[in-house]
């Protein structure tokens, strides 16, 4: 009972901010000294007095700002984010379509970079200032501090151009079809259509990208985990426990971990969000066809609805993260539960 | 174990730290390396042909697209040219020298003082859909461009009627003689689409269309033509699958399979076409080319294109202040370094001399880089009453043309009028607004570009006094009225002959005197693997999917 009023409660705030965000974007892209007939219309096409009306007409690009806003809003309560003027789809439609390329990836990479930053966090703290965990913290810190766009086209470099170890870009190999859509995940699609050449394929695609992804965000979560995992080793149940003569290696899991997961917890979230949202160069480097592609297209021809669409996506995802991990929080601190 | 796991993570990132420690090579071309990893790049080559048995040959194309839709009555993108070309036959056809020939019209006469044209069309041409092509396709076709109010809907906006007295013959009535109208029958927007299966999927030709018409989307994802593929599937911003129609007309394509694959990076298509992962690569520009130079496995075509940067001296005083003065604008012709913009512009590019390009139906020749007089440009400034020069803002849209930045090419003419006391501040802005600044004629002086909507010399003539773009630099018709008349009669001139000396005197006239001043028709790569034939650069479709065979 307690957990359902809870759940109303967010779901209630996530409309609330829904709302809030759509009109936000609404009024930021409107206030553009500029116009989608500029964007979508030819130099010729333009001057057509007859044309540029019939455009608008179509558009709805006619009325007034607060009927379009209003149309809009209408549309929206009822699941409907407009059209796109660039691709012609419902917004909806788009967003289906290259959601599942960027979740695929953004998943991937967030798995390497826990298991990898939560891993050497852990070598870090227990071998503080010895040369493996010295050589953990310049790593992180590279990893925090190149830029990303210059980490992908260094990574495409050396791994697929130099050595030939990973495949160009894209998804998928031209010689492959996509597989049928049930998840969108590529890898796990082609394993259920039982095509294991495709899904090694597809997931050998998912590699460079994902660990280019995950570098950036390893180092957060590894630099995290260390003075965290630091900060509850120096507290007194731990000497206790040691003193009691509890292994090193079952102090950390048993005793230390738990308590220093939790901020560890939050920066993976907020790294998963960030991954999500800030895809744009990467996927244009590997080609990848997911948001981040759709949100820089959707910007710079100034299709109203489709930008508005990636910003309510963008939205969502940030809270549902938020959400997940406060749950995580009560599962690995029972203290949280009871408040 | 966690003794194991520890170590597995050292190595892994060492591993990611030599990569770090390797972006020197980065800088180095990589041409230098390229024997050093011959068998991992021979392995790699395989992979788009190798499984293909031998009549199955794929194609894989780099590109950089900016389309949206496949209907040939709503796609008015660069980019959308091999593919429509691919997927549609048109009336008329352009050959290697950018002149249009015959192609589904077998033999065409003109009358009527050039408006009434009736075309005898072939009679062995089917659609893929298994369709024979008549008439009533060509009608449908034709008044669906015109009626749909697209962005290519402008080039049949003189067409008045499309009769059909029989099955192969089509008679097209023009308001007013167009000695062009050929030339615009060439583009791909008039492909010419299988009516019954577009109005099967919501297609409508005539006066409604602009509102009933619902085949758009269908025919981004579908083709409903006689061309030598048909669209297999479209994923945007992924890529084009075309497969080969067997039953053309014309003689069957030499790939099965052509896959245009979208990526916008072109650093990493570089890295594609020097791996062997794409057969042609088209969206390079000059910056990737050295890395490719000497590449015994790659080919560089450098050609001109018919895409022009110029600059705009506003004619208006109020709004382009100094630059509203012929002098000044002589002056800034003078003062412009051609050599050094060209070498910006990529090999293969030229400087016409008015806002005809070289390349085009009567244009004049390539300006020389000897025009260029620092001397004359202060001795013109003087006097025109600026001994000491004068300031202006520069507008430059952050934009770029086959991949050269406007703004590079701005700091370059800034650079070069600060030689002769011109100060150009420049003054950036995104092109969502600044199109909209340079459309209503607000830009005292500016560097913008032009690619032209149809292939012919007639195209470019909105750069005259009181046409459109003429106007954009407040270009008034009284401000040159015989040059603006000369127009005029060159757009209605169907005779050849005559309308060349029409337009070699409009250029005669302008060139040295205009608010224009063209700088260069940029140069274009392209990349293709050694194997590859007829993938030359054209200018009418980019690259000719049909001629390209693969050993």
């Amino acid at each position: 009972m307690h957990f359902l009023k809870y759940m109303t409660r967010r779901v209630i705030f996530l409309l609330i901010m829904l709302l809030g965000v759509a009109t936000m974007v609404f009024i930021i892209s409107h206030l553009v000294p500029s116009d989608p007939v500029v964007a979508h219309l030819g130099q010729r096409a333009m001057s057509d007095p007859e044309i540029v009306a019939a455009f608008r007409a179509k558009w709805g690009l006619d009325q007034p700002l607060y009927v379009q806003y209003w149309r809009y809003i209408q549309g929206l309560l009822q699941g409907d984010l407009g059209t796109s003027i660039r691709t012609g789809n419902a917004v909806t439609a788009d967003l289906a379509m290259y959601w599942p390329a960027t979740f695929e990836l953004a998943t991937f990479s967030i798995i390497l970079a826990a298991i990898l930053g939560v891993g050497s966090g852990i070598i870090s703290a227990v071998k503080r200032n010895r040369l493996a965990d010295k050589i953990t913290r310049v790593i992180s810190i590279v990893g925090v501090s190149m830029p990303i766009f210059w980490l992908s086209l260094l990574g495409l470099y050396v791994f697929y151009f130099k050595l030939g170890w990973a495949p160009g870009t894209g998804r998928i190999s031209p010689t492959f079809t996509p597989p049928a859509d049930v998840t969108g995940f590529y890898v796990i699609d082609s394993i259920l259509e039982g095509d294991w050449a495709k899904a090694a394929d597809c997931f050998s695609h998912l590699l460079l990208p994902g660990f280019v992804l995950a570098y950036f965000t390893l180092g957060l979560i590894s630099r995290t985990t260390r003075s965290s995992l630091l900060d509850v080793l120096n507290t007194d149940y731990i000497r206790t426990a040691r003193a009691k003569g509890v292994g090193s290696g079952l102090l950390i899991e048993r005793h230390a971990m738990g308590n220093a997961l939790i901020p560890v917890l939050t920066v993976i979230g907020l790294g998963f969000a960030n991954l999500l949202g800030g895809m744009v160069l990467v996927e244009t480097i590997f080609a990848w066809p997911g948001v981040g592609q759709y949100a820089y297209q959707s910007v710079t021809s100034l299709d109203f609805s489709a930008i508005i669409g990636v910003a309510l996506l963008i939205a969502v995802i940030y809270v549902v993260i938020n959400l997940v991990i406060d749950l995580l929080y009560g599962i690995i601190d029972p203290r949280v539960r009871l408040q | 174990m966690k003794k194991l796991l520890a170590l597995l993570l050292v190595v892994a990132f060492a591993l990611s730290a030599v990569a770090c420690s390797s972006q020197e090579a980065q800088t180095e071309p990589a041409a230098t390396d390229a024997g050093t990893t011959a068998t991992d790049d021979g392995t790699q080559a395989e992979t788009p042909a190798g499984d293909a048995a031998a009549g199955d040959k794929t194609l894989l194309i780099g590109v950089d697209p900016d389309y949206s839709t496949f209907d040939p009555a709503a796609a008015y993108e660069g980019w959308a040219a091999p593919v429509m070309m691919a997927l549609y036959d048109t009336l008329f056809r352009f050959d290697a020298e950018g002149e249009p020939q015959p192609w589904l019209v077998e033999d065409y006469t003109v009358e009527g003082d050039g408006t009434v044209y009736t075309f005898k069309l072939r009679e062995d041409v089917d659609f893929s859909s298994g369709n024979h092509m008549t008439s009533a396709d060509v009608k449908f076709s034709l008044d669906r461009i015109k009626n749909l109010q697209g962005n290519p809907s402008f080039l049949a906006a003189d067409i008045q009627s499309v009769e059909t007295p029989d099955d192969y013959t089509v008679v097209v009535t023009l308001g007013n003689p167009d000695g062009a109208f050929i030339y615009k029958l060439g583009a791909y927007s008039f492909g010419i689409l299988d009516s019954a299966v577009v109005m099967e999927n919501g297609g409508v030709s005539d006066e409604t269309a602009a509102t009933a018409d619902n085949a758009s989307q269908w025919l981004t994802n579908n083709s409903a033509g006689s061309g030598p593929y048909t669209l297999a599937s479209y994923s945007p911003d992924s890529q084009v699958v075309l497969e080969r129609n067997d039953n053309y007309w014309a003689g069957p394509a030499d790939a099965k399979t052509v896959t245009l694959l979208d990526i916008p990076d072109a650093t990493t298509q570089a890295m594609m076409i020097a791996s062997g992962d794409l057969d042609v690569a088209l969206g390079l520009n000059a910056d990737q080319v050295s890395a490719l130079e000497g590449n015994a496995d790659v080919e560089l075509h450098y050609d001109g294109t018919l895409n022009m940067l110029f600059l705009l001296m506003n004619n208006d005083p109020a709004i382009g202040g100094p630059m509203a003065d012929p002098k000044v604008q002589q002056a800034v012709r003078y003062a412009v370094d051609y050599a050094g913009i060209q070498a910006l512009c990529g090999p293969g590019s030229v400087t016409p001399q008015t806002i005809i390009q070289v390349g085009f139906f009567g244009a004049l020749e390539a300006r020389s880089t000897d025009y260029t007089d620092k001397e004359k440009a202060k001795a013109l400034l003087a006097e025109a009453g600026y001994p000491d020069g004068f300031e202006v803002t520069f507008s430059v849209i952050t934009n770029s043309t086959e991949g050269i930045k406007w703004l590079d090419v701005a700091q370059k003419v800034a650079a070069d009028l600060a030689e002769v006391g011109i100060t150009a501040n420049i003054e950036t802005m995104d092109s969502t607004v600044g199109y909209e600044l340079y459309r209503s004629g607000q830009m005292a002086f500016a560097i913008n570009a032009w690619g032209p909507d149809y292939l012919d010399s007639n195209n470019q003539l909105a750069f005259l006094p009181g046409e459109t773009v003429g106007l954009r630099a407040n270009w008034e018709y009284e401000d040159n009225p015989e040059v603006a008349d000369l127009g005029k009669q060159a757009l209605g001139e169907t005779d050849p002959t005559a309308r060349e000396e029409l337009l070699v005197q409009i250029q005669e006239t302008i060139k040295d005197n205009s608010p224009w001043l063209p700088l260069a028709q940029v140069g274009k790569v392209t990349a293709v693997r050694t194997g590859i034939s007829g993938a030359d650069y054209s200018n009418a479709y980019m690259i000719d999917i049909y001629n390209v065979t693969k050993n």
